[in-house]
């Protein structure tokens, strides 16, 4: 009774004017200084440091405007690979999204599930594993009897392991937007005489329109600062993200700089876009094929179409993605004696990268929870106008710019090159990547706490305290048992992301190791076996968490 | 042209069915309305007869053509929406010649047809506004000019009143009426309003819990309604409890319960000692002392009155408890509480029913 009286009364000292106030420039301070500004010093730094930065890139005295060339070549490779994979994936994503939404047959549960499961897995091991299935005899060649892989190391590797990772965001992104959709519309026009292929088309389409746009810059954006699994697949042709990663690990500051600068930049403009264009993205709805769309709309077209999906899924998705847990059942021995028997002692790197990777997931997750939740309620329920619409979009920014340019930048920033001095603020390890892990997964946690908390009725609020609660009892009391599962979800998402992170992690780790960057070191070292053990592990793990976590929430309801 | 005979219509979701073996029949250039509570499957029937539901058993037939199994693009039908469903990322002239450019119909055939139909709503020269700019009457405008321009015969209409406001929806609905006329459409309107129904409707089709309880004319509904239900849905009715106690020539007189008053009723066609439920209309109800051959005349005291303006509800009680509810114009007789009155109303005004398994359940309105 006393405790609870006790409460009460801290919570009526919170609901006061001035630590609404505090509360609300605290959260708003801690995103501009720890997330925005970071990244965005960068442009100073390459500004201030251009005489340097231009003399390495344009005039090197040996090889003078080669990093330029090497730079741009990288650089339109990464757009053509991301361009290529998100046409794909607009392809086989739309149709698999539309199965998901609108069809009702068994196992259906098992699919949307199996959908997730590059989300959940740290790209590094997924890419590790699709490169066992495409490049390795161990592979679908050696089903084949073939002693090398299908495909080798390179663009077209590149292009199926982005496919894979990006697949799910296209799909859980129309899958909701297609649900959304009020099918009224579409009844409406199937009884105007407009077959199914055309209603699809015409009325539809133009309905779930903008879902679509954000989608597709959504995967063309992870597909260009994808690190982990590139790594692992890359032979020699480097992307922009590689690029980066490979001249911080030579010591090469001022074209890792200037490349990062041109990325952010670069994914300052897909955000603009993202914001600004969608809307006004035209499509073809005018000229109707009547016939063509007839036969389009017949069943056994459908069928087929979906049959088809069906088989790319599970060829080009799945079996590729969960192809270790077959290499480890044919390479047991294998990894016995790399493992455990090995004079280098993996085990025991692999349980401490491990463990590091745990606690930085767990640290960047609860960090995120409580900085992100104030934010959240910030932009869904002040009254500030412009501004709310600024701090909406700043939000998306880490979400957009590759991780290894994210990981540069702040590592420029709190470094020994960056505003605190020639000792910098942190140096590169454990603390350094924590931060940059919040960095990243911040955004994630903020977009899911938005809808969810746009979506509780303000009703309750507004009727709690009309009986006499103080708003910060009224949080706790109506809004607090509605936000818990949205926040589980974000924790999720965040931990995730943190747990699979490589690009950013590379940059910033110094002597600290995660399990994705043992997978890419181990990759590279030829210790396959390894790889596979570590990349096994951390797929059950992920899986099993997953699992875990969504038991409690549905038994809590 | 259009002839609708739906035969043996079931369809059910889950362990509720939402039409319950339905078979109902629309005359060609007839409008006929489906009234009934929510939940009661009139906008089941329509949807089945547009082919958004396909219903498990049954059949319906266009013209004598079964076209139960066609999808809702090839049975050639138009129809309007209680939200309108304008597209609202197409502008009023791409909604009207939506259904012309997904039937590929030329250039020329687009101009004219649609610019007819926009020309019947009277929308012809907001052609290039996109809905976001229209009204809600005229959404819905755009709606009917969007289904006539499908040049079909049949118009399905799923509430489209509904979402107007009270005042448009009177004048929405006279013009609704000339303009399917005017057209010689056929129509099947689904409406829950009793007085859309009864204004707008050739017959109307009243249905409860799946079922079609009687089809007829708006007139014939209301003064000779088949059952407790229709009758209560319909006009604001007493029901009082009774047993015949002799039979005249054409007429009988009825003992109410507990030894209560008699009334007498025009029919002599129940038996004697035969349980049954009157049904009085509570405007046909009057206080005064006009005893004739021809009225009923009861004594009550008044115990409660609410006024309406131009009309006040009176709640009298009888001599047998029993309480009934008259609406008496406000001008013609100031009475207040506890006076004693007497309740007079026409014999042929009274409506009798055979008293049911459950007097409830009749008498709930769902």
């Amino acid at each position: 009774m006393q405790m609870g009286q006790l409460i009460l009364k801290i919570e009526k000292g919170l609901s006061s004017r001035f630590c609404r106030i505090f509360g609300d420039s605290f959260t708003i301070g801690f995103f501009i200084l720890i997330i925005i500004v970071p990244i965005l010093y960068i442009f100073t730094f390459v500004g201030s440091e251009w005489e340097s930065v231009y003399n390495n890139v344009f005039n090197h005295p040996i090889t003078g405007d080669g990093q330029w060339f090497d730079l741009l070549t990288a650089l339109l490779r990464s757009f053509e690979i991301a361009g290529i994979v998100t046409i794909i994936d607009v392809f086989i994503g739309l149709p698999m999204a539309l199965i998901l939404a609108r069809y009702k047959f068994r196992g259906k549960k098992y699919i949307d599930s199996l959908i997730d499961l590059p989300l959940a897995v740290p790209t590094a091991a997924l890419g590790f594993s699709i490169y066992l299935f495409w490049g390795t005899r161990y592979g679908i060649s050696g089903l084949f009897g073939l002693e090398t892989g299908l495909f080798s190391e390179g663009p077209l590797m590149i292009i199926l392991v982005h496919i894979v990772f990006t697949y799910p965001y296209i799909v859980r992104n129309l899958k909701e937007v297609i649900l959304r959709v009020d099918r009224t519309y579409e009844h409406a026009a199937r009884s105007l005489g407009a077959s199914g292929f055309t209603v699809f088309r015409t009325i539809t389409g133009p309905i779930m329109k903008e879902g679509l746009v954000a989608g597709a810059i959504l995967a063309f954006t992870r597909s260009l600062g994808e690190t982990g699994a590139t790594m692992i697949v890359f032979g020699v042709t480097e992307t922009s993200p590689i690029q980066i990663v490979a001249w911080r690990e030579l010591g090469l500051f001022g074209p890792a700089a200037f490349l990062t600068m041109i990325l952010v930049l670069v994914a300052l403009l897909l955000l603009l876009l993202l914001k600004l264009i969608t809307r006004k993205v035209g499509l073809p709805i005018h000229k109707v094929f009547v016939r063509t769309e007839r036969v389009l709309s017949n069943p056994i077209v459908r069928k087929t179409r979906n049959g088809l999906i069906a088989l790319i899924f599970v060829i080009v998705v799945i079996l590729p993605s969960l192809w270790t847990f077959v290499y480890i059942g044919i390479n047991g021995s294998a990894v016995h004696s790399q493992v455990f028997l090995a004079s280098d002692n993996k085990l025991a790197e692999f349980w401490l990268s491990f463990t590091s990777s745990l606690s930085i997931a767990g640290l960047a997750t609860l960090i995120c929870i409580i900085l992100g939740i104030p934010m959240a309620l910030i932009i869904v329920r002040r009254n500030w106008g412009k501004l709310k619409a600024v701090l909406d979009t700043l939000i998306d920014i880490p979400l957009v710019i590759p991780s290894a340019a994210l990981g540069f930048s702040i590592f420029v920033f709190w470094g020994n090159l960056g505003p605190f001095g020639p000792n910098g603020l942190f140096t590169p390890g454990y603390w350094l990547i924590v931060l940059v892990h919040v960095v990243f997964c911040y955004p994630f946690m903020v977009r899911v706490l938005i809808p969810i908390i746009a979506s509780i009725d303000p009703g309750y609020e507004e009727a709690a305290r009309t009986l006499g609660a103080p708003s910060f009892t009224v949080f706790r009391t109506c809004t607090w048992p509605l936000l818990k599962r949205g926040i589980l979800a974000g924790s999720i998402i965040t931990f995730t992301r943190s747990l699979g992170e490589t690009g950013a992690t590379l940059v910033v780790m110094g002597l600290t190791r995660t399990i994705p960057v043992i997978i890419v070191d181990w990759v590279e070292a030829q210790a396959l076996a390894a790889a596979a053990f570590a990349s096994v592990i951390i797929i059950i793990f992920s899986y099993a968490l997953i699992f875990f976590l969504r038991k409690i929430t549905l038994s809590a309801e | 042209m259009p002839h609708i005979e739906i035969k043996n219509l079931s369809k059910g979701y889950g362990k509720v069915k939402a039409i319950d073996n339905v078979n109902l029949e629309v005359f060609d250039k007839e409008y006929l309305t489906l009234l009934g509570p929510s939940g009661c499957g009139k906008t089941t029937i329509l949807r089945s007869i547009a082919g958004l539901v396909q219903p498990d058993h049954g059949e319906i037939l266009f013209d004598g053509k079964n076209i139960t199994n066609l999808p809702p693009d090839k049975r050639d039908i138009g129809m309007v929406f209680q939200h309108f469903m304008v597209f609202p990322f197409l502008d009023v002239w791409d909604n009207v010649t939506y259904p012309l450019r997904v039937k590929g119909k030329s250039e020329a055939e687009i101009e004219e047809i649609a610019g007819k139909a926009l020309n019947l709503v009277g929308l012809s020269r907001r052609v290039n506004e996109m809905p976001e700019e229209l009204s809600a009457p005229e959404m819905q405008k755009v709606g009917l000019a969007r289904a006539f321009s499908t040049g079909s015969k049949l118009l399905l209409l799923d509430e489209p009143l509904s979402a107007l406001d009270s005042k448009f929806r009177m004048e929405f609905q006279h013009e609704l009426r000339k303009l399917v006329k005017g057209l010689g459409l056929t129509a099947v309107h689904v409406t829950h309003d009793q007085s859309v129904a009864m204004n707008i409707a050739d017959r109307i089709a009243i249905m409860r819990k799946g079922r079609i309880l009687q089809v007829e004319t708006p007139m014939k509904l209301y003064y000779a309604p088949n059952s407790i239900f229709v009758c209560n849905f319909l006009s604001n009715s007493d029901f009082l409890e009774g047993f015949v106690e002799k039979q005249e020539e054409k007429q009988s007189v009825v003992r109410l319960r507990g030894f209560g008053p008699k009334i007498t009723i025009p029919t002599d066609k129940w038996e004697r000692r035969k349980r049954l439920v009157l049904a009085i209309r509570r405007n046909e109800m009057s206080f005064g002392y006009e005893a004739s051959s021809k009225t009923n005349v009861l004594n009550a005291r008044i115990i409660n009155e609410l006024f309406l303006g131009a009309k006040t509800i009176f709640q009298v009680r009888l001599e047998n408890e029993d309480i009934v509810e008259a609406e008496i114009l406000t001008k013609d007789i100031p009475r207040s509480i506890g006076r004693e009155v007497t309740l007079t109303f026409n014999i042929e005004d009274v409506m009798t029913f055979e008293y049911p398994d459950d007097l409830a359940y009749e008498l709930a309105l769902e």
